[in-house]
């Protein structure tokens, strides 16, 4: 028979060593627990710059994760699939986009601003650049020593930035396609296909709309790049949607006009599409109703 | 008594502890802190601007599409999107551990990625490694880097993962497929593994590794490195 006395020692006991075991795994989950997670802002910009004049542009980036060394990069990007995503290259910026590359330091909750001088020189031709800013986090310690697989991560922000003598770089505008079903059923909405393409030599944003009736959707004013295509978004109150009609009963002709400019420039581009809108499955009810009727007469 | 008063004491001490500076990093995304550095413009002639521009500001332009005398015009952030939210990313772990590999018994680790391109109109991750999770007989499972396969077979073998929740590729068409990750050192190209043309916050996924080993795997430690890049649409 245990006395008071042994009962309350090996209770001790059981609590410490409950405690070192709870803790050591404690430990290890809080070592786990480090993530990764930076933001960076802004993450778009947009810049025209006579050669010969200088322009400074900060980019904040925040690291709300564990510790990390930041290596700073500044690269050309590709566009990839007439979306907006890109592709990063190897190829660095000119050298006349000037930014500190040494890596630092940035700890937890931390934020640092990181000024980037755009100083094109006089000769340098009237083209785009388009560059991602790029900020990459340094491998972490092996802390486990097993099989395992260890992160890093890269975050960026794009540039795009046009050399210009007089500030009217040439831009052309080619509507690749608009395009709407020939014909639909009256219960459903019409949705259309927009994709423009840029044949000039700087990138622009349409300004424009589709106008079908006394409807109006609004053509995202999304960047569309030097010798690319871009399969164009509306928009409605700073959200990205389909361009889609929202009045969804019309029968009949339907006559879709799209205008849009490029950028503030005054030459319209318009073009118009025809789609016959018919009253398919209202049609096909009352036939239906109809043979069951005569059916039932039957 | 002592003893437990003391136990009891440092119990609640490093209970006290970890509840207040263990922070998930859902938590810290989510956070009502949140702040961020407006953009801060200006010449080259040292004429100092404002800091205070929206996020969506345009400098140095003064009649449509002109120069400014300044020589240049600026534009900071989406021109139709005035929200102020940076584009963030964010990964739960730095390091995900499979233990002790047992051959034949596939071992699975995930972590989970989240993507805030409120600012931004769209945004892309893309995943490679810097090597494979070699194996004897090959390496890296039988499906591609960008098409995912069905891997249920204990028989096959190597390192690969599958992606769920918002805005990952359709080929994981369930919990079952899995893709290996594109290799840099093979010149690989990275893979897409979170993508939209849409503005969104906190977007979530997650990321499921698996490995199998089969018996005449060599000993040893396996490691590799897995790069994440996010870069919002332009």
């Amino acid at each position: 028979m245990k006395t008071t006395k042994q009962i309350k020692n090996n209770t001790f006991w059981i609590i410490l060593f409950s405690f070192f075991i709870l803790n050591s795994s404690f430990l290890i989950d809080k070592a786990m627990a480090q993530a990764i997670s930076l933001s960076v802002s802004p993450p778009l910009f947009e810049l025209m710059i006579q050669p010969n004049k200088q322009v400074k542009q900060i980019f904040t980036i925040t690291n709300l994760g564990g510790d990390s060394i930041i290596t700073p990069s500044l690269v050309y990007f590709e566009s990839t699939d007439g979306t907006g995503n890109v592709n990063l290259t190897e190829n660095q910026a000119p050298d006349w986009v000037i930014y500190n590359k040494t890596p630092f330091n940035l700890k937890g909750q931390e934020k640092f601003d990181f000024e980037i001088l755009f100083s094109p020189p006089s000769d340098d031709p009237e083209i785009d650049h388009l560059l991602t800013l790029v900020f990459e986090t340094n491998e972490p310690v092996d802390l486990l020593g097993q099989n395992s697989t260890t992160y890093t991560s890269k975050i960026g922000a794009n540039i795009l930035l046009t050399i210009s003598k007089d500030g009217s770089p040439e831009k052309k505008a080619e509507i690749i396609e608009f395009s709407a079903p020939k014909i639909i059923d009256s219960l459903y909405p019409i949705r259309y296909t927009l994709k423009l393409a840029n044949n000039g030599n700087s990138f622009w944003k349409p300004n424009g709309k589709i106008i079908v009736n006394k409807e109006i959707l609004n053509l995202a004013p999304q960047n569309i790049l030097s010798n690319s295509l871009r399969k164009m978004k509306c928009i409605d109150n700073e959200i990205l949607i389909n361009c889609e009609l929202k009045t969804r009963f019309y029968v009949g002709k339907i006559v879709s006009k799209l205008e849009f400019t490029i950028d503030e420039e005054p030459k319209v581009y318009k073009l118009e599409i025809t789609t016959y809108s018919l009253p398919l499955t209202l049609v096909g009810v009352v036939v239906l109703l109809i043979l069951v009727w005569r059916k039932l007469k039957r | 008594m002592k003893k437990f008063l003391l136990s009891f004491f440092l119990l609640s001490l490093f209970t006290i502890h970890y509840s207040l500076f263990t922070v998930s990093a859902q938590e810290r995304i989510e956070s009502p802190n949140y702040r961020i550095q407006f953009p801060n413009l200006n010449s080259g002639a040292g004429i100092p601007t404002s800091s205070g521009y929206k996020l969506d500001s345009t400098v140095g332009q003064t009649v449509a599409g002109k120069f400014s005398s300044a020589g240049y015009i600026a534009r900071a952030g989406f021109q139709y999107i005035h929200s102020i939210i940076p584009f963030s990313f964010s990964i739960s772990d730095i390091q995900k551990n499979f233990g002790t590999l047992t051959p034949n018994t596939p071992s699975t680790n995930s972590s989970t990625i989240i993507i805030s391109a409120g600012g931004a109109g769209g945004y892309s991750v893309k995943a490679s490694e810097n090597n494979p999770l070699k194996t004897s007989d090959g390496g890296d499972t039988t499906c591609s880097e960008t098409t995912a396969g069905v891997w249920t077979s204990s028989t096959k073998y190597g390192f690969g993962f599958n992606m769920s929740g918002n805005d990952v590729p359709t080929d994981f068409t369930n919990s079952t497929y899995y893709r290996q990750f594109a290799d840099r050192n093979s010149a690989e190209v990275e893979s897409t593994i979170m993508s939209s043309v849409n503005v969104g916050s906190s977007r979530t996924a997650t990321i499921t590794y698996q490995i199998n080993i089969s018996a005449v795997q060599p000993a040893g430690t396996y490691r590799n490195v897995i790069k994440f890049t996010a870069i919002p649409s332009y």
